[in-house]
């Protein structure tokens, strides 16, 4: 505790509040821990979006982005920063966003590395949790190389979502491995009328016909150059039972470049495969999925795969993967032997075929998605590390 | 000079008689043109070595170094070069060597481009002169001097480039004629007594890799920006599974340390397939690699070291790729069922598989090198090489 204030604070910094399913989720997250009750839970976001309302009225919440520009403390902290006293400006800023009084025993969870800098708003002594999602490159985000250095030098405990983040930290970066824990993900499931419904419009504007059966692959932070689902598209081609099938391949934006094109045509699958580039939130195009593959190794916790089981769509995966966890024993979709595409093109093919089974086993997906990735459980995970490193911390 | 004199004069130019793969081939070269018959064939090394004495029992030889430097003749040409008169001495070598007169027909092919030396002692306008262009990174960016490069573009009559790339490079970069250039398959010849017995290096590098003696050794390489290396690890654990019991496999890709190596490598780790795959940094030299290999697989879209590719290829070992690799076509000489449609993994790994299960691999290592032999060896070659010569002296029309 610090300043004999009865209760130690957590200081939540997020990027935004739009209305994507891991805000969604964050904001369940903090509902949990201001639950908990043992801590004075506030937020801090660098820019507003449709959700700030519902984070304020859980919490206090400070959007910087909407910090009086012409206030005394403002106008002060631009002139000092002009005159090149960077870190004075930075303490300054701390005590704007409401960062600057935090001590030893409170503690700061950045939600994503792309608020990195935060950090240099904070006084030394308080502790600092930093989430690592699954991304293109664990830390090799648009970070500059000193927010890296920053991140690895400041950073009490990573928090990392997936097991390459743990290999990015300790064997590229040099993190001691007692300074990074690999966390579960917090996942919510799409609310009914939450958003106007934008399948069917999407599915025209994809051009999917009303008989097509979509099936979705996501790329996660292991799809590079060459999306390795293309394969999987090529064996499900060969499926004899395959004709309704049509793939979605939603990638990041750089991944979608000429050479992906080139293989779809160059493979014959241009009549079997939409590409698209992945701006906004994923569940606009998981609207359009009736069984969503994850056709590679990759990311362990790839978050398009999770929220696509949180909203009841199917998976088809590798055993092993961290996804399998949700289809069991095939009740959630289907398992199939380790990266074998043959028998992920037939599992898909077999979902296909029955509509009743694929809500069936969609809605186990989901129950488990729910039961395993739910947002207060994540709550308690997170208080626990905060726990730590409060204890950890020098006196 | 010794040989028919009514034959046209094919004058072989090379840089040196050292022991590589290069000069072992263009000794079987020699050895083939003579055979044929068809030419009166010569040869010039700028210097001597160890395969020399093999060249001179096959044709004239002339070694430039050694050339006697007390004669008259010899005495003169240093004169001219000593007082800066350099278009005279090299009058004088040329006519030293022969070079100063030609008969309609005759031609002077240089091996490689180092050999543009031997273009200063030619007169401008006979013989015809062709020049091959080795495959290689940047092609016409050897260690030329700019003087070298200018007489090379001026002076030769057609070059043959082995690849695109080197007829990309002449057509974009020096502007040179389309009809000035002819692209010619590689000139490939198995290793054989003659080059140094790497067979200790081999087998240090294999206990180094922990690759054990009685394993089937998988290549797969090839990691540049427009490749797909994480195709691999679904290979990989295709394979695995299909493999028969007891049967020992062990991968070798060689991979570029961006983010798609970062992640092959994490697949690789998390499917447990790491055990048995051996990560080869682009940095490291490929050749060594290249020799371990049983099987290549190639799942790029392009050949990034066909020439390796092609040197394996004539040692017996079965080329795997998809039908979009320029390797495809030599691929399915050695069976079309080495060569896979776009993509369809799957296919690769059960002919992988088949391979490596029934047997059929020394098979098909012999179909694989008889059908290198077939199209890119001496006979294919020079065959290829008089053709231009006829088609450039207008003797073949």
């Amino acid at each position: 505790m610090s300043g004999g204030r009865a209760s130690p604070r957590l200081v939540v910094v997020a990027r935004d509040a739009s209305p994507t399913q891991e805000n969604r989720a964050l904001l369940a997250v903090v509902r949990s821990l201001v639950a908990i009750g043992d801590a004075e839970v506030t937020v801090v976001l660098q820019k507003g979006g449709a959700l700030v309302d519902e984070m304020a009225s859980i919490t206090a919440t400070v959007v910087a982005a909407d910090l009086s520009r012409w206030a005394p403390a403002a106008v002060f902290e631009r002139l000092i920063g002009r005159m090149g006293f960077r870190a004075l400006a930075g303490r300054v800023r701390g005590h704007r966003l409401g960062l600057g009084r935090l001590g030893r025993g409170d503690a700061v969870y950045l939600h994503t590395v792309m608020v990195v800098q935060a950090l240099r708003y904070l006084p030394r002594a308080v502790p600092v949790l930093c989430r690592v999602p699954e991304s293109v490159y664990p830390l090799r985000q648009p970070l500059s190389s000193t927010d890296v250095r920053l991140l690895v030098d400041r950073v009490t405990r990573f928090l990392t979502v997936t097991s390459a983040g743990v290999d990015d930290l300790v064997a590229v970066h040099g993190v001691a491995p007692e300074r990074v824990v690999r966390m579960r993900e917090a996942v919510v499931a799409p609310v009914a009328g939450d958003r106007p419904a934008e399948g069917p419009a999407l599915r025209t504007r994809l051009g999917f016909g009303d008989e097509a059966v979509v099936v979705g692959i996501f790329g996660d932070a292991a799809v590079e150059i060459h999306p390795p689902c293309l394969p999987l598209a090529v064996a499900i081609r060969r499926h004899p039972d395959s004709d309704a099938v049509v793939l979605l391949l939603v990638v990041p934006e750089h991944t979608a470049g000429p050479w992906a094109r080139h293989d779809i045509e160059y493979a014959g699958l241009a009549d079997r495969v939409a590409i698209v580039e992945l701006v906004g939130s994923p569940p606009a195009y998981l609207d359009v999925c009736d069984v969503v593959v994850h056709a590679w190794w990759g990311a362990d916790q790839p978050l398009a795969y999770l929220e696509a089981a949180a909203a009841g769509i199917p998976l088809v995966c590798s055993e092993g993967h961290e996804l399998a966890e949700l289809v069991g024993d095939d009740e959630g979709g289907y398992v199939c032997p380790r990266l074998d595409l043959p028998a992920m093109a037939a599992g898909v093919v077999a979902l296909a075929a029955q509509p009743v089974e694929r809500r069936e086993k969609g809605a186990v997906a989901a129950a488990r998605a729910a039961a395993r990735y739910a947002p207060t459980d994540a709550a308690g995970r997170l208080w626990q590390q905060v726990l730590e490193v409060r204890v950890c911390m020098p006196s | 000079m010794t040989g028919d004199e009514r034959l046209p004069r094919l004058v072989v130019v090379h840089d040196r008689a050292t022991a590589t793969e290069e000069t072992v081939a263009l000794v079987e070269l020699v050895r083939s043109l003579v055979a044929g018959g068809a030419v009166r064939v010569e040869v010039l090394l700028h210097a001597g070595g160890p395969l020399r004495e093999e060249i001179e029992q096959l044709a004239p030889t002339t070694v430039v170094t050694e050339l006697e430097k007390t004669s008259r003749a010899a005495v003169v040409e240093r004169v001219c070069f000593r007082l800066r008169l350099r278009r005279a001495g090299y009058k004088r070598r040329s006519r030293r060597l022969g070079f100063d007169i030609w008969g309609p027909g005759d031609a002077v092919y240089l091996h490689t481009i180092l050999g543009v030396q031997a273009l200063r002692y030619l007169p401008d306008r006979a013989p015809l002169v062709l020049c091959r262009m080795a495959k290689d990174i940047y092609p016409l960016r050897h260690p030329l001097r700019r003087g070298d490069l200018a007489k090379l573009l001026e002076r030769v009559d057609r070059f043959l480039p082995v690849g695109a790339a080197g007829e990309a490079t002449l057509r974009t970069e020096h502007r040179v004629a389309p009809a000035r250039i002819e692209q010619i398959p590689e000139l490939i010849v198995a290793r054989d007594h003659r080059l140094a017995d790497r067979t200790a290096e081999r087998e240090r590098l294999r206990h180094d890799l922990g690759i054990a003696p009685d394993a089937l050794v998988v290549g797969s390489f090839g990691a540049f920006e427009s490749d797909a290396p994480d195709l691999g690890v679904l290979l990989w654990s295709m394979l695995s599974r299909r493999l028969p019991a007891g049967r020992r496999v062990e991968m070798l890709w060689w991979y570029q340390q961006t983010g798609a190596g970062f992640w092959m490598n994490h697949d690789l780790e998390s499917t447990g397939l790491a055990a048995h795959t051996h990560a080869i940094p682009v940095r490291e030299e490929i050749g060594p690699y290249l020799e371990l290999c049983d099987v290549l697989v190639l799942l790029t879209r392009e050949s990034d070291y066909p020439y390796g590719f092609l040197e394996c290829a004539a040692q017996g070992v079965p080329v795997l790729c998809f039908e979009v690799n320029e390797l495809a076509a030599l691929a399915a000489l050695g069976d079309a069922r080495h060569v896979a449609p776009y993509l369809d993994l799957a296919s690769l790994a059960d002919e992988l598989c088949r391979l490596i299960g029934d047997g059929a691999l020394a098979e098909d290592g012999r179909a694989m090198r008889d059908a290198v032999a077939r199209v890119y060896g001496p006979e294919a070659y020079g065959g290829r090489l008089l053709e231009v010569v006829r088609a450039g002296s207008g003797a073949g029309t």
